[in-house]
């Protein structure tokens, strides 16, 4: 068993899709219409093969579910990085908004921010060796 | 740094800027109730919601009037005035750029699809729409 795909609930598809090009910078793999809405994914450049769906909430519990943990200060996800302090100065320079800054927490440094779509994003960077 | 009590602020005002209709709140009053000030309010909205109070009230008038215009009786003429809006060309053009056909379409579409058999919730949804408050037109 593999872990090849997840998915994160988005309140608009299209401001998630440019966010997480053109901020954050993954690449879209998937783009097909599905009624009203969209199949839409992407993946990272940087190698593994995980593709991060970018789901709509129209589903009212689904955005009962994401607007009370993004209100509890609660991340819907993390994603690894190799420089958090070099990420979190880039995506600051872009306008991006944290909740916390760059801040150790047992084995990995972690910051967490805003991704404009109804979620808070967790950035972590392992500790070396 | 955005802290938790300005998160909770935005999440508020932003709750107040989906009261789409007559009772809505002017732009500068829900930056008061969020206690910003009106500046600094629609940066900082941006920054969390991508979108600024105004670009997220409006989406949030059209996905309104979307369930309205699937009830039947009230007119497109109706249904832009309950929103918000005050010009019938604006919302037309509004909301057909945001779902790829004008609102009297759309409901041509509904009633088309309405011919199908449909499940049971759709009526549960209906009746939970019709059974909200009556809202007439207030000035923008």
């Amino acid at each position: 068993m593999k872990i090849k795909l997840t998915g994160i609930f988005v309140d608009d598809q299209q401001k998630a899709l440019d966010f997480y090009t053109d901020v954050l910078g993954f690449v879209k793999k998937q783009d097909i219409p599905v009624g009203e809405f969209r199949w839409l994914s992407v993946v990272s450049p940087e190698g593994g093969d995980t593709e991060l769906s970018l789901e709509p909430n129209a589903n009212p519990a689904a955005k009962t579910f994401q607007e009370a943990l993004f209100e509890q200060g609660i991340p819907i996800t993390a994603f690894e990085v190799d420089d958090l302090d070099a990420e979190f100065r880039r995506l600051t320079d872009l306008g991006v908004s944290f909740t916390t800054e760059p801040t150790k927490a047992g084995n990995v440094t972690l910051a967490v921010f805003v991704d404009t779509c109804g979620n808070l994003i967790q950035i972590y960077q392992p500790e070396a060796g | 740094m955005l802290t938790q009590d300005r998160l909770r602020r935005l999440c508020r005002a932003r709750d107040n800027l989906r009261e789409v209709g007559p009772e809505e709140l002017a732009i500068a009053e829900v930056a008061k109730a969020a206690a910003m000030s009106r500046f600094h309010f629609i940066r900082q909205f941006r920054a969390v919601f991508g979108e600024s109070p105004s670009q997220f009230r409006t989406r949030e008038r059209l996905n309104r009037a979307k369930q309205l215009l699937a009830l039947e009786g009230a007119s497109v003429t109706d249904v832009c005035m309950a929103v918000g809006f005050s010009s019938l060309g604006s919302f037309s053009a509004l909301f057909t750029r945001r779902f790829g056909l004008s609102p009297s379409m759309y409901r041509k579409r509904l009633a088309g699809s309405a011919q199908q058999p449909k499940p049971v919730c759709m009526d549960l949804l209906r009746s939970s729409w019709e059974s909200e408050p009556q809202i007439s037109r207030s000035p923008d």
